[in-house]
């Protein structure tokens, strides 16, 4: 919502008022100042009337004026094809500096000597809004000659924030309302005059059915041929609207000015009926809610001009019901247009100047005005301060409210019709704060009885932000993408993808179309992104909700490594190895502490013979892998770790100490020969399944090739609770584990 | 007996040398104790003590000189371990994203401040995300929040104020709560994403005890938490869920309130919308004669006035050349 300075004037008087003090109280009452300008024509521009209009000697397109300009005569060369004798112009004189730097200096254009310049709009500072030279008219003020021609056009705009909430505030009225309040100054009383004619409206307008009910109106007809004005077409400007017809640019000015929705058109050419019960304004055939005025109109003729006002809220719901096409003047009408019709047509009549016809048609439903009962203790309690009824009345009867009945607790206020948001005391409790001030109110600390208030939600995330914080320890960046993904994308790898039947209508874009159900994919776009962008080591985790073919919500965490497993440093000379199995896993643990490996059927991405589950308190809580070649080469990557963990799978174990053995620890060594393909998962399993006590360890130490077979070297260590182990002992549990390990054809190097 | 020579020693090989021609089995010294049996006794006394002193005085010698030498070794030997320790200078990875920096900053006052956390699922009804919000279906300020739908009519949730009506038909006054977490809007641009965070923050008591004084208590004594030394102003503002309602700015860190690039030279950032909770809300979730307050931010925002960042769209970039600055 744009309004400026001199239009705010029309309704309230802004004497001895500067414009930072009206911005800084319309922001203090809850009117947001989003913009500020000030529009200063440049000194030496002055008005000019020109004398006389004849061609350049020598050139075609130039004309040469004689313009007053009070004091003097100037001759003055004018490029402009609208320059015309009689007309009143801005003339920057010698002297003036034009936006741009452009001093205006004595020149002689073709041979011939000019004094000065006429100016379009935009060369004086002001928005482009004609064609040629700008002329002046008295619209804004009588014209004196000579008079610098700010006095007419300088004003300051000031962009507005109107919440939506306040229907009331889309006009130069409504603000002027607001900032009558705010500055606790009466609003201007005003009077609208026009001619009226002997000839009554029933002559030129027949109402034949009306069954308006949620609506009024109120229409008046004039006569004859509407011309432009500097003032309109200027002010238009200013708030960055236009308009195809004179008739256009009053309505729109008029509904500016005062809120109250018009519509005008010829006589003839409007058809005014109400629909199925339904107060939709008929068109030319179309429907539409609210009133268009892209009406073929002609210049001159008799006009109706029909002020109008809908029900805000049924308006918004019918028009939501029936899914209807909604334009500019829905969005006014939706959230509630000025009631004063009468104030509107007066407005628009007095500004067209034409003669009207007299009488009018009055289709007014009596809309009810609310009454809202204030108990003045709880308002003081919303509020948090003891504001005294009567400031309470005060501000109340500012904002257009009418005291119905004061007791010593309480007032009972009627609600003026504009103000359709006022519903309840805390309605009220705000536009007493606001007037009031808010900077008014003290901050109070707030008694309350405390409880405990930690609850599994925050030992959950205090448990996620220890793991992110043990990762980012580890080497590994955070990054957050959004929940959304590309569903092609999840299918081409192989991923599960949410059912059709429950996926989003209205994406934003195509590669954000359905919601993920891995982070894999976005945190493998950011390794190919980091490494394009020269990174030689991408550690990177992210952690968020995913989802499954039911839109079943669950916490991921997943993590990528890729590139070097060191930076180039003198001690590698330059060539750090490789991440690779190890390094990720290396870091999981860290991570995620005891935990372990078996192995992995199926991953969609993961390389068939790198991958496994991560297995944690006999709970697998996720997967571990290297990237499957032909992924990497999707994302133009090279080799690269993953690992994906169901968050919710892991628990937060109580942990428990035992008592610390005295004794010492022993270790033996075996060095076994075993097939190529047989997992060192079996050769442990035959191990546990001797569940030896005194066994707490054992552990792969080294594994290298002796042909046809591997040589495997096993580390075991032994303890006893309650004495120092015997070398017998220890041969004995040896021979043991030898043996059964010897009666599955596992023999010793 | 000359003990000058155990100064001029120049490793431990010549002063062992030394020590056995002076203290060994045939030393000097030693020969002279042997020689002591040959004296008289009042001499041999007196010679005794001289010879006990001087003994005395060599093993001092000797053990100084030692101690010397071997330190000089100990030294000569470090030196050769001597490494360039400027060759040394890390290059560590790894950082917390600046969002999840922030969001644990505001969680961390107001769990302090005994308020709960809750949180709710991004999949989220109507009733929870609007109706119950005193936004009913044909409402205007529906438009204030371009929504994501699904083919079964859910939406994602637009703010994190559902969480708020989960809480309250869960629980029984008195609430005191925030709900951090992910939100929605189909919008997308240099200055929006279409997922973005919010902290959401709610108290509920009896009737008459919760007033907007109070909420002006609580989130100026937030701000100053966050920002640090900052003006804190409220400006009166709309939201359909609470009534009376407000904007909160605070003067610009940036340029201390004189007028930035980064304040459109207002002198002020808008950082958070509150109220006092409308009564309607109430009525949504069965509550009576209770009062309330509430209040919603971005995390965002903050991230950005906190860090610096001045580009939105970056933090969900993966982008290492933003994180590394974080380290």
């Amino acid at each position: 919502m744009i309004v400026t300075r001199k239009w705010l004037e029309e309704f309230i008087d802004l004497d001895g008022i500067s414009t930072q003090e009206i911005i800084d109280t319309l922001n203090r009452i809850g009117q947001e100042v989003e913009g500020y300008q000030k529009i200063e024509i440049p000194q030496n521009v002055v008005v000019g009337e020109v004398i006389e209009c004849v061609k350049h000697p020598n050139a075609d397109k130039l004309n040469l004026c004689k313009v007053n300009v009070g004091d003097e005569e100037l001759q003055i060369v004018c490029g402009a094809s609208n320059v015309a004798a009689g007309q009143k112009v801005p003339v920057a004189l010698i002297g003036a500096i034009l936006p741009g730097d452009f001093k205006i200096k004595k020149a002689k254009l073709r041979g011939v000597e000019s004094f000065g310049m006429i100016c379009a709009a935009r060369e004086i500072g002001l928005p482009d809004f004609h064609e040629g030279i700008l002329v002046l008219d008295d619209s804004l003020g009588e014209l004196k000659i000579g008079e610098y021609v700010g006095k007419y056009l300088n004003d300051e705009i000031i962009e507005l924030g109107v919440t939506a909430n306040r229907g009331d505030c889309f006009s130069i009225y409504g603000i002027a309302r607001e900032l009558s309040a705010g500055l606790n100054k009466d609003l201007k009383s005003l009077e609208f005059t026009y001619e009226e004619m002997p000839e009554g409206i029933g002559r030129v307008v027949n109402v034949e059915k009306n069954e308006a009910k949620h609506s009024s109106h109120l229409i008046k007809a004039f006569e004859g041929k509407i011309n432009s004005k500097l003032k309109i077409d200027y002010r238009l400007a200013l708030i960055d609207q236009s308009a195809k017809t004179n008739l256009e640019k009053y309505i729109k000015y008029a509904i500016h000015a005062t809120g109250v929705l018009l519509v005008g058109a010829n006589v003839g050419n409007v058809e005014l009926t109400c629909e199925d019960g339904v107060d939709i304004f008929k068109c030319y055939g179309k429907y539409y809610v609210g009133i268009r005025n892209e009406i073929n109109v002609e210049e001159t003729g008799k006009y109706i001009v029909n002020a109008n006002y809908i029900d805000p809220k049924y308006v918004s719901e019918i028009v939501f019901l029936k899914n209807l096409k909604t334009d500019d003047y829905f969005f006014r009408a939706s959230r509630g247009s000025e009631v004063d019709l009468k104030f509107g047509v007066d407005y628009f009549l007095k500004e067209v100047g034409l003669p009207v016809f007299s009488g009018e048609i009055d289709l007014s439903n009596d809309f009810k005005e609310r009454i809202v009962n204030i108990d003045v203790t709880e308002l003081q309690s919303i509020i948090g301060e003891e504001i005294e009824e009567e400031k309470i009345v005060e501000i109340l009867k500012k904002l257009g409210f009418s005291i119905e009945a004061i007791t010593e607790t309480s007032v009972k206020v009627k609600v003026p019709l504009f103000r359709s948001d006022i519903e309840n005391i805390q309605d009220i409790a705000e536009e007493v704060l606001r007037i009031y001030g808010i900077d008014e109110i003290p901050s109070k600390p707030l008694e309350f009885k405390e409880a405990d208030r930690t609850n599994e939600v925050l030992k959950k995330l205090d448990f996620l932000n220890e793991i992110k914080q043990k990762a980012v320890a580890n080497g590994f960046y955070e990054v957050l993408h959004f929940v959304f993904d590309d569903k092609e994308r999840l299918q081409k790898f192989g991923f599960e993808v949410m059912d059709e039947h429950l996926d989003l209508i209205n994406p934003i874009v195509k590669e954000l179309d359905t919601l993920r159900t891995t982070i894999l994919l976005q945190l493998l776009e950011d390794v190919s992104r980091n490494r394009a962008n020269g990174y030689k080591r991408v550690y990177l985790f992210s952690a968020g909700s995913v989802y499954d073919k039911n839109r079943n919500e669950k916490q991921s965490i997943a993590f990528v490594v890729n590139g070097q497993s060191d930076y180039e440093n003198p001690f590698n000379h330059g060539k750090p190895a490789k991440v690779d199995f190890k390094f990720i896993v290396d870091k999981l643990a860290q991570i995620f502490g005891d935990i372990k490996l078996v192995e992995n059927d199926y991953h969609p991405i993961a390389h068939p013979y790198q991958s496994a589950k991560i297995v944690k308190n006999s709970k697998v809580i996720g997967v571990v892998a290297k990237l499957h070649p032909k992924v990497a080469k999707e994302f133009d990557i090279d080799d690269t770790f993953f690992a994906e963990i169901d968050f919710d799978s892991l628990s937060m174990v109580k942990k428990e100490a035992k008592d610390i053995i005295k004794f010492p620890k022993v270790t033996r060594d075996l060095s076994l020969v075993v097939d190529k393909d047989l997992s060192y998962k079996d050769v442990a399993g035959i191990i546990d399944s001797l569940k030896i006590k005194e066994l707490k360890e054992f552990y792969p130490f080294d594994i290298f090739d002796l042909g046809e077979k591997n040589s495997l070297s096993i580390r075991f260590v032994l303890q006893k609770e309650d004495s120092t182990l015997q070398e017998k002992e220890i041969n004995d549990i040896m021979e043991k584990i030898l043996g059964a390990l010897e009666a599955k054809g596992i023999k010793l190097r | 007996v000359d003990l000058s020579e155990i100064g001029s020693v120049l490793n431990l090989d010549e002063l062992e040398k030394i020590r056995v021609k002076l203290l060994g089995k045939n030393g000097l010294i030693t020969q002279k104790f042997k020689e002591l049996k040959n004296l008289a006794p009042e001499e041999k006394k007196k010679v005794a003590k001289e010879l006990n002193e001087l003994k005395e005085k060599a093993l001092e010698l000797i053990a100084q000189k030692k101690a010397e030498l071997e330190e000089k070794l100990l030294e000569e030997k470090l030196r050769l371990e001597k490494i360039d320790v400027t060759l040394y200078n890390p290059k560590p990875t790894g950082a917390i994203h600046p969002i999840t920096d922030t969001m644990n900053k505001i969680i961390n006052f107001f769990t302090r401040m005994n308020f709960s956390v809750e949180v709710g699922p991004l999949v989220e009804d109507d009733f929870h995300n609007f109706e119950a919000l005193n936004l009913p279906k044909y409402h205007p300020a529906r438009d204030m929040q371009d929504t994501f739908y699904f083919k079964d009519g859910s939406l994602l949730r637009t703010h994190t104020s559902p969480v708020q009506i989960r809480t309250m038909l869960k629980q029984k006054p008195p609430i005191r709560m925030i709900s951090p977490g992910a939100v929605f809007r189909r919008d997308y641009d240099l200055t929006h994403t279409p997922m973005f965070h919010q902290v959401e923050g709610l108290v509920v008591d009896e009737k008459g005890k919760v007033s907007f004084a109070n909420l002006k208590f609580i989130l100026e004594a937030f701000l100053v938490h966050m920002f640090g030394d900052v003006k804190v102003r409220f400006r009166p503002s709309f939201f359909p869920f609470t009534e009376p309602s407000a904007e909160v700015d605070i003067s610009c860190i940036f340029c201390e309130g004189k007028g930035c690039r980064v304040c459109s030279h207002t002198g002020w950032l808008e950082v958070l919308g509150c109220g006092v909770v409308d009564p309607n809300v109430f009525k949504a979730v069965g509550y009576e004669n209770v009062s309330g307050y509430a209040f919603g931010l971005g995390v965002e925002r903050f991230a950005m006035l906190l860090n610096k960042i001045n580009d939105l769209r970056s933090m969900y970039e993966g982008d290492i050349r933003l994180m590394e600055q974080f380290k």
